[in-house]
C-alpha cells in the first residue's frame, strides 16, 4: 500500500485479542475454473499420435519458500510483499478487519508411452499398448494482512511436488 | 573430392532425416479479458481519480472486494501460449498461462488511494521443450 503502511510498526499479537479458529480460506470460485481448464487443455494439446508424448502446462511463475523468507509477521507490509512477489492474483477482505491475498500457480505434467506403436511396422493389426501418466500441482502462496496491511501469517496452501512425468502409472506414490 | 562428396551426401542425408523425423509443430494463443496498458493505468491519480473515473476509463471491473476500508476494484487479464513439436516418434508440447493483475484501492470517499498493477505477460513465450524449470 502506500507509504503510511510503510511506517506501520505494529506487531503481531500487540493489543489483539486471540483469534477464534475459522474455517479455511478458499480463493473465489473465477479463479478455480482454471483447473479444469488446464485439466481439458492437456489432452488437447496431446492430441498428435506417435511413439512417446510429454505434455507441460504452467501458470505464472513458481514460489518457492526461498522466495517468501523476506516476510517477518508483524513487520512486513503489502507494499513490501507486492514490490517483491508483484501484485497478487486475488484479495479477500475479512469479516473481522484484515484481508488475504492469493498467489495461484500451477505445474502440471503428463507423458504417454504408447509401447505398441512400432508394432505397426511389422504387424497388420495396430496394437495399443498405452501407459500414461502424470501430475497436476496447483499451488496457492496466502498471506493474511492486519487491518494496517501488515502481514500476520503465511502459508503454502498445497505443494508442487505432485507435478511429475509417470512413465509409469502403477506405482502407489 | 570424393572426400567433399562424401560430406554432401552426409550432411543432405542428415538433412533428409530430420525432415522425415519433423513431423510438424503447432503454435496456439489464447486470451481472457481485454489487456491492460500501461497508460490508461498511468492516467489514474492517487488522491485525485474517482471511482467513475476509474470505471469509465477501464470498464467495470471483474471483482470488487471490501477489505479494510478499502473498496477494490480487481482488473484481470490472461494470455494462453502453447507450442508442440511432434516427430515421428516423439511429441513435445508445452502451454504457458500467465496473468495481468490491477487492482484499485478506494478510499471512503470513493477516491483512488493506491494502484497496484502488474504485467506478467510481456514475460510469456512459446515453448515447447516440457523439462526443467
Amino acid at each position: 500500500m502506500g507509504d503510511k503502511h510503510d511506517t506501520v510498526t505494529r506487531r503481531r499479537g500487540d493489543g489483539a485479542k486471540p483469534r477464534s479458529p475459522r474455517p479455511p480460506i478458499t480463493p473465489s470460485p473465477h479463479r478455480q475454473f482454471l483447473l479444469p481448464l488446464a485439466a481439458c487443455l492437456v489432452p488437447l494439446v496431446l492430441s498428435g499420435c506417435g511413439f512417446a508424448n510429454f505434455t507441460r502446462l504452467s501458470l505464472n511463475d513458481p514460489i518457492k519458500p526461498e522466495d517468501v523468507t523476506f516476510i517477518s509477521p508483524g513487520k512486513t507490509t503489502l507494499a513490501e510483499v507486492i514490490a517483491k512477489l508483484g501484485p497478487p492474483d486475488e484479495v479477500i477482505g475479512l469479516d473481522d478487519a484484515g484481508a488475504v491475498v492469493f498467489y495461484h500457480f500451477l505445474d502440471a505434467k503428463y507423458a504417454r508411452i504408447n509401447y505398441g506403436w512400432p508394432l505397426q511396422f511389422v504387424s497388420p493389426v495396430p496394437a495399443d499398448m498405452i501407459l500414461a501418466g502424470g501430475g497436476l500441482a496447483t499451488d496457492v502462496f496466502q498471506i493474511a494482512f492486519d487491518s494496517q496491511w501488515v502481514a500476520r501469517q503465511q502459508a503454502f496452501a498445497k505443494h508442487i511436488h505432485a507435478s511429475q512425468y509417470r512413465l509409469w502409472p502403477f506405482k502407489d506414490d | 573430392m570424393r572426400e567433399t562428396q562424401g560430406i554432401r551426401w552426409t550432411l543432405a542425408c542428415l538433412t533428409l532425416l530430420c525432415v522425415s523425423l519433423a513431423g510438424g509443430c503447432s503454435f496456439n494463443r489464447g486470451t481472457i479479458g481485454d489487456a491492460l496498458n500501461q497508460e490508461t493505468v498511468s492516467a489514474i491519480k492517487k488522491g485525485v481519480s474517482t471511482r467513475t473515473e476509474v470505471v469509465s476509463a477501464l470498464g467495470a471491473p471483474d471483482r470488487v472486494v471490501e477489505a479494510n476500508g478499502h473498496e477494490i476494484l480487481q482488473y484481470y487479464r490472461y494470455d494462453i501460449k502453447a507450442k508442440g513439436l511432434f516427430l515421428l516418434v516423439l511429441n513435445l508440447s508445452r502451454i504457458n498461462v500467465m496473468t495481468d493483475d490491477l487492482y484499485v484501492f478506494l478510499n471512503k470517499n470513493g477516491v483512488v488511494d493506491e494502484v497496484v498493477f502488474g504485467k506478467r505477460t510481456d514475460r510469456l513465450e512459446f515453448q515447447f521443450w516440457p523439462f526443467g524449470d
